[in-house]
């Protein structure tokens, strides 16, 4: 139950770290700038009777 | 019977500050057709980028992407969403069905030197060591290697095509990561976020001076991934059933 209720009294601070809102990084909660991309190739639809 | 649109290539891009999409149709050798949506883009004039990708039609499939950064003036496009639908013309290019998905990383830094790592498909391909904001320090051969003035070209050079593609989009991470330490919100238009002019659709003269901010479309990837690019299917009828 403690930390339960831990976990939600920091959750607030977490949200104050981001975008360099924390005065020194280093010293703030590890996170990171991620950057995804994504490219998807269609596939050819199978047939009705599958004899694609 | 066959496929009812084999010959498609939907791509997206997702960061904190960006959400781009795009669908491009081939005839196996050329680009036949281009569309585009920018569910988060920074601001007011970008939208306008969205059209500007038709340029790509009639850009030849090629494995090089160079060769698809000099199709066109990329100065009158979206970076971002032009950098999204090059990944998707060598994609097309290499005929594969499926998906390649990169994700790649900079931990938040207030000094270099860092680390920046990029996976392909779940698995580690690249990780630098960055001596400077746009130096990589190590491993070779990129030791030393500044990450501006021709590194597409130099990583088409030196590396293997698999290699350079993840090496390009690895450049391109670390040079946005910097955006994370502004709070854009904060900026009333791009020119006060820093935005160089004349590099992208936005900051062209005509456009630079009402870049205003597009308030609310920042989102915090910091702690997980978790939720890049999952809703590309609504958007993108191609994809129902993938």
């Amino acid at each position: 139950m403690n930390l339960v209720v831990s976990l939600l009294l920091l959750a607030p601070m977490m949200n104050l770290v981001v975008r360099g809102r924390c005065a020194n990084i280093g010293q703030c909660p590890r996170m990171n700038y991620s950057l995804r991309w994504s490219a998807i190739a269609m596939a050819a639809a199978p047939s009705a009777d599958g004899c694609g | 019977m066959i496929a009812p649109d084999p010959q498609t290539v939907v791509v997206g891009l997702e960061d904190d500050m960006h959400h781009y999409e795009a669908a491009l149709t081939h005839d196996g050798r050329h680009i036949t057709n281009a569309s585009a949506a920018g569910p988060r883009m920074p601001w007011e004039p970008c939208s306008g980028a969205l059209d500007q990708l038709q340029a790509l039609v009639g850009c030849p499939l090629t494995t090089t992407a160079s060769e698809v950064f000099a199709w066109t003036d990329v100065r009158q496009q979206c970076t971002h969403l032009y950098d999204a639908a090059v990944l998707g013309v060598l994609h097309a290019a290499r005929g594969r069905v499926g998906t390649r998905q990169y994700d790649a990383t900079v931990p938040d830094w207030d000094q270099p030197p860092f680390d920046a790592w990029i996976e392909r498909d779940g698995i580690e391909v690249c990780r630098w060591r960055m001596a400077a904001t746009l130096e990589i320090e190590s491993p070779e051969p990129f030791g030393g290697r500044q990450l501006k003035g021709g590194f597409v070209r130099w990583c088409e050079e030196v590396l293997d095509p698999e290699a350079a593609e993840a090496a390009w989009v690895l450049q391109r991470t670390v040079w946005l990561s910097g955006a994370r330490r502004v709070e854009l919100e904060d900026c009333d238009d791009a020119i006060v976020s820093g935005l160089v002019p004349n590099v992208c659709w936005t900051s062209q003269p005509e456009r630079y001076h009402v870049a205003f901010r597009r308030r609310g479309t920042l989102r915090d990837h910091g702690p997980s991934t978790d939720g890049m690019l999952v809703d590309m299917p609504t958007r993108w009828p191609q994809l129902h059933g993938t």
